[in-house]
């Protein structure tokens, strides 16, 4: 229950953090430390050495701009939730930070901490995959940006190279006519949900469905982006109805059972969490 | 055998800089408790679940069990050894905590009182759903949580008056 022996590295800059994890062996980004820390106290994770980014400027920002949000590697869950700028661009990133865990782990835990983690049960795992977002990376060979939809490769396992750190990531607005929502289920409040749907709706000039998408948490080893197009497509939501979207998202996701709930029991949750997401952008 | 590299860490604690030799790996909560003497701030879960270790940084609660030392130098710290005023006079939370009988055994109490120092603080009035809300990331085992949010209610009321 106590981490194991690793070297301090606080970084002065992104450029030395990423000649840090070049140079260094086993090295680790530590950021809000609110995932890293736990595994370290269990001993699930052992690097040898820990780089601090917290306390970089270059990283704290949020921006907004005509069609995206960007938020810094250091910027907190707590931040992102208490931030007026992003409230009104991307109403959905605050609705999902209320989500995550208690006030007193977001205080600490970054944004992007949370998708480096790539915890398929993480609410911005989904946000970033059902918003088409993308990280950007810094490392000594250059930055790269990288698709949500390349970013998860299994449960903790990110497309991150080792010599390569998050340095944002980016959020588009959602357009015009377009709604979305998210919903959950957790054992306890603040834990990690079992089963969790985030939807995005866009409507015609008509009001009906132009088209409709959702990422679902905690089905699998990644976000599982489902579309409703062929589903939804020139019809109302409230039309379609909640049986035949069941029934739909039912035979798209195959979660896996675990001591929380079994496969069935989770397909059934998700099922309904996919139902009240989309019924909530009506 | 390998010795592990030991690092000089300042810690601002109740308004006390203290300097203290440590691992890199050393724990804001064992810091606090071992190197420090501190041992208001209790340890229960260690992997950020009961709230038992909470303690503020720069007026934000944290889990000090989830913090590195090195990581919150010069950091504002504020352990639950800071809210009696040095004559001895109770905090607001500690007041209320008393009269409402919000504690029993007393392991989870010290990560109750600085949650609820940081809700006063940001909010005086807090409503029932603000104050469930603040206190939800912590765990006590035994009051059944109706006195400890009473607790919280009333000690922001002592503070509101303390005000005027």
């Amino acid at each position: 229950m106590k981490p194991s022996p690793f070297s301090y590295h606080p970084a002065a800059s992104v450029d030395e953090a990423a000649q840090f994890l070049s140079e260094l062996e086993d090295a680790k980004i530590l950021a809000g430390g609110q995932s890293l820390i736990p595994l370290m106290n269990f001993r699930l994770a052992s690097p040898t050495h820990l780089i601090d980014i917290s306390g970089l400027a270059e990283l704290s920002e949020i921006k907004v701009s005509e069609s995206e949000v960007e938020i810094g590697a250091s910027v907190t869950h707590s931040q992102v939730l208490q931030s007026e700028q992003v409230g009104s661009a991307l109403p959905l990133l605050v609705e999902a930070e209320r989500l995550i865990a208690h006030e007193v782990i977001r205080n600490r835990g970054t944004l992007c901490g949370s998708l480096a983690h790539a915890d398929p049960a993480g609410e911005m795992t989904a946000v970033i995959t059902v918003l088409n977002g993308r990280v950007n990376t810094a490392s000594v060979s250059g930055g790269r940006t990288i698709e949500a939809a390349d970013l998860f490769e299994g449960p903790l396992q990110s497309s991150l190279r080792e010599d390569e750190l998050i340095v944002s990531a980016t959020f588009p607005k959602l357009g015009p006519r377009t709604v979305s929502s998210f919903r959950e289920v957790a054992r306890r409040h603040g834990d990690y949900a079992v089963a969790g749907a985030v939807s995005v709706v866009e409507y015609d000039n008509d009001d009906q469905v132009h088209s409709a998408r959702a990422a679902f948490l905690s089905v699998g080893p990644v976000p599982t982006l489902v579309s409703f197009d062929d589903l939804l497509r020139g019809n109302r939501i409230e039309d379609v109805g909640h049986n035949e979207v069941y029934n739909f998202l039912s035979s798209q996701l195959e979660p896996h059972g675990d001591l929380q709930a079994s496969a069935d029991y989770r397909r059934h949750l998700s099922a309904e969490m996919g139902w009240a997401s989309l019924e909530a952008c009506i | 055998m390998n010795t592990e590299e030991s690092y000089e860490i300042r810690l601002k604690v109740n308004g006390e800089t203290q300097q203290i030799t440590a691992p890199a790996r050393r724990l804001l909560s064992d810091a606090l408790r071992g190197e420090l003497g501190l041992t208001g701030t209790h340890v229960g879960c260690e992997h950020g679940v009961c709230g038992c270790c909470t303690v503020l940084v720069d007026g934000a609660p944290v889990r000090s069990c989830l913090t590195f030392a090195i990581a919150v130098q010069d950091r504002e710290i504020r352990t639950v050894e800071g809210l009696a005023a040095d004559d001895g006079e109770l905090h607001p939370v500690q007041e209320a905590f008393k009269e409402c009988h919000g504690l029993q055994c007393g392991f989870c109490t010290p990560g109750f009182l600085m949650t609820a120092c940081a809700l006063i603080e940001q909010n005086d009035d807090p409503t029932e759903e603000e104050i469930t809300e603040a206190i939800a990331g912590n765990l006590c085992r035994c009051t059944g949580y109706q006195n400890i949010r009473a607790a919280v209610g009333y000690a922001a009321e002592i503070a509101r008056s303390d005000k005027t």
